[in-house]
């Protein structure tokens, strides 16, 4: 089998290694960006018996699957038919605080608008999260408009703190534990791992994300002791 | 049960306990992070008759030292480090029973850079100092075990990654039969490398994609990466080869500084 169709998405398929299946959208397929992480989540909780792991991007999906399962995940998978637009969950709201972001020079000369104007753009804007990856807790939100679009450091960070806001390319990003990181960081927020804790309480692919600003002065007494 | 400890009294640069299990939890972007050596893993808990997916410890670059406190059996595969009990030299790829009181420890790697250490209980890791450990059902092998001790690979093969289109004619060629040396950029999430320079035949791709241990990304600079068991689920740069779990074992198992060669699997 070299392609698959999951939820009216054709995908080809490329087996790597004995252990890996990699579903990548046809090219000429379009929908959302969280539509496959949104498939990808479904097949993580789903068919859970059948996979090791699960790991989505944009346009891919790639599953660790042992030999055995195989044949039976993907004759599962061409059966599932998800509703894509729906989302009935609740938003969920982050405290976030403008006055930690290091990179607002250099957004500032790239956009040319200035740090009110920004600010006030971000928290206009509805962000739904299209997806985790990159490092644990890692949110890729969408929504961001255009004008915000940046392209992603020269030179990446060796240490990004934990809970940063940042931008890379159309994604608003959050940090949900320290690592190195090549986006420009505008603020800090109150998403951390231990926030959510278990991950049934993780936030779930196309739930919108809503920024409740804050003061330093506010959000260092609220958070102090994390 | 009983809890019997032992004092890490030098953990050595990096000791960690690691399984051939990778995290569960990878869509939300946690790392595989399982062991770095696989097949040294799996013969280190079946020359205790453990089942191959127990916990072990991972030791690398030098050997760390360890005073037991109660009596129990050992086995060490991977890289050579001079291990010891009470200064006498040990085998490896051996069952090694311990008395209370006794001391392991070794030297720098003089072969490999991961050594593994099984041990015939269960045990946990506390503050960096100390194992606990619990009894373990022990079920032997119907079979034996063919212990074949570390040995690295001279020639590494690589498969082509969903990107190899993307390589410049001269950059897959280059790729076909590739020389490096391992940087000091290296450790559990990537080992960069120092080699002939690589190009696209096209701009970089903007989109991330999905990633995975073994997986050689091509880097704008022209160097390659290595991505290993720590690394991020996701990445922007292009995956234009990628390593089979045997081979990515063999390639973990060189150090900073040295040189690896690899051939594409045709």
């Amino acid at each position: 089998m070299t392609s698959i169709t999951i939820s009216s998405l054709n995908f080809s398929l490329i087996e790597i290694s004995n252990n890996k299946i990699l579903l990548q959208l046809d090219r000429k397929q379009k929908t959302k960006p969280h539509n496959i992480p949104f498939i990808a989540e479904y097949i993580f909780k789903e068919q859970n018996k059948l996979i090791e792991n699960i790991v989505a991007s944009e346009d891919e999906i790639l599953i660790y699957v042992q030999s055995n399962n195989k044949q039976q995940l993907l004759q599962n998978l061409s059966f599932v038919k998800l509703n894509m637009s729906k989302n009935n969950l609740s938003a969920i709201s982050l405290d976030v605080c403008f006055e930690f972001g290091l990179d607002w020079e250099l957004i500032k000369q790239v956009t040319k608008l200035d740090k009110e104007e920004i600010v006030y753009q971000i928290m206009s804007c509805t962000l739904t999260l299209a997806n985790y990856g990159f490092q644990p807790g890692f949110f890729y939100l969408l929504g961001l408009p255009k004008t915000l679009h940046l392209e992603r450091r020269e030179r990446p960070r060796s240490k990004v703190p934990k809970g940063s806001l940042a931008i890379g390319g159309k994604y608003i990003g959050i940090y949900g534990s320290e690592s190195p990181g090549g986006w420009h960081i505008i603020g800090n927020c109150s998403h951390q791992l231990n926030q959510f804790g278990k991950f049934e309480l993780f936030p779930s692919i196309g739930q919108e994300i809503r920024f409740h600003r804050m003061s330093k002065k506010d959000y260092l007494e609220k958070y102090k002791n994390e | 049960m009983n809890n019997i400890e032992a004092e890490i009294t030098k953990p050595g640069p990096s000791l960690l306990a690691v399984s051939i299990v990778p995290n569960k939890n990878m869509f939300y972007g946690y790392p595989h992070g399982s062991a770095m050596d696989h097949p040294s893993v799996i013969l280190a808990n079946q020359i205790l008759d453990k089942t191959i997916d127990s916990k072990v410890l991972e030791c690398s670059l030098k050997a760390c030292t360890i005073k037991f406190n109660s009596a129990l059996s050992l086995c060490i595969t991977g890289a050579d480090m001079d291990w010891t009990i009470d200064q006498k030299p040990i085998k490896r790829y051996t069952k090694i029973n311990i008395s209370t009181g006794q001391v392991l420890s070794g030297g720098f790697t003089k072969y490999g850079l991961c050594s593994y250490i099984s041990f015939s209980k269960n045990f946990k890791i506390i503050d960096r100092t100390k194992l606990t450990f619990t009894e373990v059902k022990l079920k032997p092998l119907e079979k034996n075990v063919e212990v074949t001790e570390l040995t690295r690979k001279s020639w590494l093969l690589i498969n082509k990654g969903p990107e190899w289109n993307l390589l410049s004619q001269n950059g897959k060629e280059s790729l076909i039969s590739y020389h490096a040396v391992i940087t000091p950029m290296t450790s559990r999430m990537g080992a960069y490398l120092d080699g002939e320079s690589i190009s696209l035949k096209t701009k970089f791709p903007e989109k991330s994609v999905c990633t995975f241990p073994g997986v050689i990304q091509l880097l704008p600079d022209g160097k390659l990466i290595v991505l290993n068991q720590d690394a991020q689920t996701t990445g922007g740069y292009p995956r234009v080869a990628y390593f089979d779990s045997d081979d990515l074992a063999s390639f973990n198992q060189y150090q900073i500084g040295e040189k690896i060669k690899w051939r594409l699997i045709q």
